[in-house]
């Protein structure tokens, strides 16, 4: 019989998790933030519980996560509202059938149990209790959206404060709420989580949200298209995306207010090269996807298909901002709701996003993501609280180790100093290669002069100029050209240039990678070297000694807390530069459409005669465009690339030095706070080496496991 | 042009109209809607603009001017040079202040000031100190009906409440995008929030859209049309209403006729106070 090890590990890891929730919770020899660790672990020990993969929508209050969920499930289920609206955390799964399931910390009284069955009295809906009261079951009896939709508003809205005050004590007791629905837009495998919107003025609705992040696989992030960028907005995105190198997918909402010709998921133009201008200038790691989005469209246009709303109800209603000339258009058709429809469901661009995501929902391996998740979580926890329980019992078992303790200090201070020095000197060396200098004893030239060694007027010339021209002079390209007014030698103008570009960026972030990479592994094994002298404070010998033999590898590390964002920082999550490169070419190609316009009128010209009238406008922006700049102060290609660049060093310079302080910081608290502890230590040595061995040995034994489990399943940002 | 300078003998500070809130929230388009006219530039995009300060001149052709950085001058500008002083993606522009003298200008006395909006270059607008420059000037802070509540809107609010008691604002632009309904709900439950949110007595809020007035005055009936009628009165009504407001406060403010011109505009105390509070901000 095969045992499948996934489900092998995840048994595992549930008692891992299990055991790590009471020791930090209630064990006298844990010394951190006893109720975020026990809470943070029982969340962790219900993802894994149930397996499944969880999505999280996440954004401002009203930006409309409620509405483009309901769109993805095919109805308005979750309730929506112009204030901010949704107060609690939903789960959303798929069910055999619509039903709604409450948690609850303590059993419901009689009281709450009449109180909700009187709020729910007006749709039929019937409630269930389990036999400890501590779970209820709502039932709709038709499957109808709307029923489900009141049912949930007593429970999960803001207004529910002031229109249902008697369902405060139930609404107290909750502890999650999970909305079960018959549909094919969810496999059973996957949980949507709908938040309350972040800037509410509520911090516990903040706190809600803030919390869940750490524990979800995969990100929806909502910005409103007409505020894109916004500081507060931006705020929240960084502290997403920095935590952990996970998969986001960002949708501009409301893009029913923008203008046509504002959309454009390339990111050329408008809000979305906006947004990825706004990342690019705060340092915000950009792998993600951009989608525009009007939820609000593609669920009307749903409910108008399934006859849940009128047709004149929609031709009424002003948030769907349809154009006169549409409404004039959809009165005289023969069939008025299905092109309205169809007009708005277009509009929406709903199907694009919905398929993209299934599209990743699908290909993700999904169990897999779960047990490496959580893995981590176990390892890092593990490993963190077994070095203050080693330090205590070494110190029990002979208390000479104190003086010890104390004599050793200025040497630690000495290597705290010394692995400052080393990373210093690596940094010191990666700038030279950033900034170019001399690095042993040769001359190194720095990435942007390299950058302006490939970027020359004859490599422009040679790679852009001539294959453009050479490609009017092929087939029928020319005439083409005339007949749609240039755009498609403007067209092969930007390919030329993004090939060009792409190719230059393509050798410069090769070295860059290398050289980052080759520093995260001198960091990775200083911070493992501070990691060794924390476990190691009572061992003079490891301390002194000039070159620490560190026991920890750099693989070792990039598990730990520590080393994750110094990997993250590594790889390609600095930023892209691509979408703003493109930005530039879009913006660049307009000036050689104006000036090629005005040889319309000479139709009679021959081919030749074209070529050469053409030739200089296309050199003269192929040149503006990479090296010169335009007139009207539009910055060069170059330098877009050479601010890139600095960007890129100084960010990583930073990731690197918070790290590094991070990791010494533990070393000297630990240091002072097991000298605190002397006269305790030595007082009870018995009774803490009785108490404190049998832990040690869990703890050491859950660490060693995690690694194991690590080891089978790849960090996702090894793979990227 | 008379030689009056815009401060009297007495030293009685301008009235004004002082414009701020996030980037984007449509304080330029607001100001473009009280002039009738679009004046000042508008963009979606986060943009880098020194303040700018809108006053009524005597006739003739609309006047712009600016101060450079660092500068006491103020100089002449064409309307392209001053459309195109706006900086885009985190340039610098090259002005402490831009100056626009309409004559057109609905307000006999006020000088209306934009302010540059909150962006992802700083953490919020910047709250002018209390100055004696400031005495007589209103205080608007433009948000968005969607949005406003938000709990950094809600401490803005807050803090304009407690250093302006009297002489502040709320504006809710954007009500165009929304049904009659929701629109009414927000506006009565307004002040209601504010006050449950420890601001009390809780400010004037206006519900309106800067969009829809300024086609109501310049005749853009494509887009007048693209909203439905209920819709477009309530908005008109909210307008209206905070147009009254500013003319109550100009009154009661303004005690004598002055007549502007660059020069003295741009190195009035007023200016100086905006100036001086924008770059305690690092902002341009």
């Amino acid at each position: 019989m095969l045992i499948n090890p996934h489900q092998e590990n995840r048994e595992w890891l549930l008692t891992a998790l299990d055991y790590l929730e009471e020791f930090a919770a209630q064990d006298e020899d844990y010394f951190g933030d006893r109720s975020y660790e026990a809470k943070a672990m029982a969340y962790q020990r219900a993802v894994v519980e149930d397996g499944k993969y969880r999505v999280v929508f996440l954004g401002a209050f009203n930006v409309g996560k409620s509405t483009a969920i309901n769109a993805f499930l095919g109805g308005a289920y979750l309730p929506m509202d112009i204030e901010e609206c949704t107060s609690r955390l939903t789960f959303i799964r798929k069910g055999e059938d619509l039903r709604l399931a409450l948690q609850l910390e303590s059993g419901a009284s009689r009281n709450e149990i009449d109180a909700l069955e009187r709020s729910l009295a007006g749709i039929e809906a019937v409630v269930e209790i389990s036999d400890d009261n501590r779970s209820l079951t709502v039932r709709c009896p038709d499957q109808n959206p709307d029923r489900m939709c009141k049912a949930l508003e007593p429970l999960v809205t803001v207004s529910a404060d002031e229109c249902y005050p008697h369902l405060a004590p139930l609404r107290g007791k909750m502890e999650s709420l999970t909305l079960f629905l018959p549909t094919d837009a969810l496999d059973t495998d996957i949980v949507f989580i709908d938040t309350p919107g972040v800037h509410s003025i509520s911090d516990t609705r903040q706190k809600i949200t803030y919390d869940i992040i750490e524990h979800c696989h995969l990100v929806v992030l909502f910005v409103d298209s007409a505020f894109v960028g916004n500081v507060h907005d931006l705020n929240f995105i960084k502290r997403i995306i920095t935590c952990r190198n996970r998969r986001v997918f960002f949708v501009l909402n409301k893009a029913d207010k923008l203008e046509n010709e504002e959309i454009d998921p390339r990111a050329t133009h408008g809000p979305a090269a906006q947004l990825v201008e706004t990342f690019r200038r705060n340092d915000i790691p950009d792998n993600a996807d951009v989608f525009f989005l009007s939820g609000y469209r593609a669920l009307r246009a749903i409910e108008l298909d399934q006859g849940l709303l009128k047709l004149e109800e929609a031709l009424e209603d002003n948030k769907l901002l349809i154009p006169t000339a549409v409404t004039e258009r959809i009165v005289q058709s023969q069939e008025p709701e299905r092109d309205l429809s169809a007009y708005l469901m277009g509009q929406s661009r709903f199907s694009h996003l919905r398929e993209r995501l299934l599209d990743y929902l699908i290909n993700e391996n999904k169990s897999n993501a779960i047990v490496s998740l959580a893995g981590r979580f176990v390892y890092e926890r593990a490993a963190d609280y077994l070095i203050s329980i080693r330090n205590t019992l070494k110190l029990a078992r002979d208390p000479r180790k104190f003086d010890e303790l104390r004599a050793s200090r200025e040497a630690l201070m000495d290597r705290l100093k010394t692995i400052r020095e080393t990373v210093g000197a690596a940094l010191k060396t990666y700038g030279i290669r950033f900034q170019g200098g001399e690095l042993d004893g040769a001359e190194v030239p720095g990435y942007v002069a390299r950058m302006h060694g490939l970027l020359t007027e004859a490599a422009i010339e040679a790679q852009v100029v001539q294959p453009t021209l050479s490609w009017l002079r092929q087939d029928d390209h020319l005439k083409q050209a005339c007949r749609d007014k240039f755009k498609p030698l403007a067209l092969q103008l930007e390919h030329q240039v993004d090939t060009f570009v792409t190719a230059i960026l393509g050798t410069l972030t090769e070295s860059v990678e290398a050289s980052e990479k080759e520093v995260s592994e001198i960091v990775a094994e200083q911070i493992g070297a501070a990691r060794d002298l924390r476990a190691n404070l009572m061992e003079p010998e490891k301390i002194l000694h000039a070159q620490v033999e560190s026991s920890v590898s750099g693989e070792y590390v990039a598990f730990g807390t520590g080393g994750a964002l110094v990997g993250v920082m590594a790889g390609a999550a600095v930023g892209s530069v691509a979408p703003v490169i493109g930005t530039a070419i879009g913006a660049g190609i307009g000036g050689l459409l104006g000036a090629a316009l005005g040889f319309l009128a000479r139709l009679a010209w021959s081919e030749e005669r074209w070529v050469t009238k053409l030739t200089p406008l296309v050199r003269q922006n192929a040149l503006e465009m990479l090296l010169q700049g335009k007139a009207d102060g539009a910055r060069p290609i170059a330098a877009l690339i050479a601010e890139y660049l600095e960007n890129r060093g100084k960010a990583f310079e930073d990731a690197v030095k918070a790290e590094l302080e991070n990791a010494l910081d533990a070393v000297q608290k630990e240091s002072s706070s097991l000298l605190a502890r002397e006269e305790e230590i030595r007082r009870e040595r018995d009774a803490i080496i009785a108490r404190l061995e049998p832990k040690e040995s869990r703890l050491e034994g859950i660490r060693s496991r995690a690694e194991s489990v690590l080891e089978e399943d790849p960090m996702p940002w090894a793979s990227t | 042009m008379n030689n009056i300078i815009p401060q009297d003998s007495q030293g009685t500070p301008l009235p004004a109209a002082v414009f701020s809130g996030d980037f984007n929230a449509g304080k330029s388009l607001l100001i473009n809607a009280l002039l009738h006219q679009n004046s000042l530039f508008i963009s979606r995009e986060e943009s880098m603009t020194p303040p700018v300060l809108v006053a009524k001149s005597d006739g003739g052709d609309v006047i712009y001017g600016a101060r450079p950085r660092g500068e006491r001058e103020a100089v002449a500008l064409s309307r392209e040079q001053f459309l195109s002083s706006r900086k885009v993606g985190g340039v610098p522009c090259e002005s402490d202040a831009l100056c626009v003298l309409a004559p057109e200008m609905p307000f006999r006395h006020f000088v209306l000031v934009d302010t540059p909006g909150a962006s992802s270059q700083e953490n919020r607008p910047a709250i002018p100190a209390a100055a004696p420059a400031l005495d007589n000037a209103l205080f608007v802070l433009v948000t968005t009906l969607e949005y406003w509540p938000a709990r950094h809107t809600m401490s803005l609010i807050r803090e304009y409440q407690m250093r302006f008691p009297g002489r502040f604002i709320v504006v809710a632009n954007m009500a165009d995008h929304i049904n009659t309904n929701e629109i009414r709900r927000v506006r009565d439950k307004g002040r209601q929030r504010m006050e449950r949110n420890g601001i009390a007595p809780a400010p004037p809020f206006f519900t309106l859209s800067a969009r829809l007035e300024l086609a109501r005055r310049t005749g853009d009936d494509e887009y007048r049309r693209r909203i439905k009628a209920d819709v477009r009165e309530l908005c008109d009504a909210g307008f209206d209403a905070f147009r009254v407001a500013l003319y109550e406060f100009e009154a009661k403010v303004a005690s004598r006729a002055v007549d502007y011109d660059l020069e003295t505009l741009l190195n009035s105390p007023l200016a100086e106070a905006v100036i001086m509070n924008q770059k305690g901000q690092k902002i341009c």
